[in-house]
């Protein structure tokens, strides 16, 4: 399912391109760099490691059969196909989101009966801060997540290629457009 | 009165982004302008409130993991299940489940009915007292299922919920401070 979501948004062969020298090495410090910053922000996004590190797995796979491709915008390129891949899943998944959730919630009632109530709550909240990043614009849902995993403004700029003077601009909009279609949705702040 | 702040440049000073310099500049303008002081007050607010947000995403509960099957070992570990219940059917009454015990297909169930086999039976006991909680054994939803109360080697017991496919899915050691009890 996960090879479907990325097809769908793999951008044109042109816009991505490895460096001329040694396409394997260079893709190998892509990987190594990026793999686990990728699956963490998809892992926070979908609620789910294991398909988190699947869709990441996925990316560059595709991403190694570019072998003619090269530039700056390669990370860019990378986390933009990964978040729509996310994103998608987190949209088309949320059926077997609720089953899970209410599999946790017994599973949970069962083993704890004291902290139940409080994982619930906990659950509930992590589902509405998804669907409310699934409705955003995937640059902001990628630089709240990101964030979120601690990146430097350095970091975001390089990963997302865009100025690192615009960073606090984008992510001041970012929050405020996340509690505002929270609010939207939920009737309350976040 | 020096000039007013961007908000982005406002936002890049919560998070300590801004020079040393432009962090003393900033410092020098808040202390004569209070719209630029409220504007970062603010910002700070809204992006420690949606920071709070990502915190609960960080951890993902075990709970809600994605879907893995079962091993091997605990289909067979169902199917031993199984094969010791079909000699052992009445209530309480339990049959040793040794470790070599055939696999048998989730029929035989069904067969549950057929007479006693001539393996011998342990004798009857006092039902004892189970632990209150049972242990998922997997993250799947169990939507039906039946308790058996199985005995392992050793003279252990324990109740495990076994579903509509034979898959045992949660189990929970029957108590053994009563252990024998009769």
């Amino acid at each position: 399912m996960a090879a479907d979501i990325v097809t769908t948004n793999v951008q044109p062969i042109e816009e991505v391109a490895f460096g001329r020298a040694d396409p394997t090495s260079r893709f190998e410090a892509v990987f190594q760099e990026h793999y686990p910053r990728i699956v963490a922000m998809l892992a926070r996004l979908m609620g789910d490691r294991a398909h988190a590190e699947e869709i990441a797995a996925d990316v560059f796979c595709k991403l190694s059969r570019r072998s003619a491709l090269s530039g700056g915008d390669l990370t860019a390129w990378i986390y933009r196909v990964a978040t729509n891949a996310g994103l998608d899943a987190v949209r088309s998944n949320s059926r077997r989101r609720r089953r899970e959730q209410q599999a946790g919630v017994e599973t949970l009632r069962l083993a704890s009966p004291g902290g139940a109530l409080e994982e619930m709550l906990r659950a509930e909240r992590c589902a509405r801060v998804r669907a409310v990043l699934a409705t955003l614009k995937p640059r902001e849902t990628q630089l709240l997540l990101l964030r979120a995993n601690g990146l430097s403004y350095r970091e975001l700029a390089a990963t997302l290629g865009i100025q690192a003077g615009s960073i606090g601009t984008l992510l001041a909009r970012a929050e405020t457009e996340f509690e505002r279609k929270f609010r939207a949705r939920y009737g309350e702040a976040v | 009165m020096t000039e007013c702040w961007r908000e982005g440049d406002l936002r890049a000073s919560v998070d300590r982004e801004l020079s040393a310099e432009e962090l003393e500049r900033l410092g020098a303008h808040l202390k004569e302008c209070h719209a630029c002081a409220a504007r970062l007050e603010e910002i700070e607010d809204r992006a420690r409130r949606v920071a709070e947000c990502f915190v609960d995403l960080a951890e993902v509960p075990a709970a809600m993991v994605a879907h893995r099957r079962p091993s091997h070992v605990w289909r067979w570990a169902a199917a031993a299940i199984v094969a010791a219940l079909a000699l052992a059917p009445k209530g309480h009454e339990v049959a040793p489940l040794t470790p070599a015990a055939p696999p048998a297909p989730a029929i035989a169930i069904a067969e549950a009915a057929a007479p006693p086999p001539a393996r011998p039976v342990h004798h009857r006991k006092k039902p004892r007292a189970a632990a209150t909680y049972y242990l998922a054994l997997d993250n799947d939803p169990i939507e039906t299922g039946f308790v058996m109360r199985v005995a392992l080697e050793g003279g252990m017991e324990a109740d495990v919920i076994v579903d509509s496919s034979g898959r045992p899915r949660a189990i929970r050691p029957v108590n053994l401070i009563h252990r024998g009890e009769r």
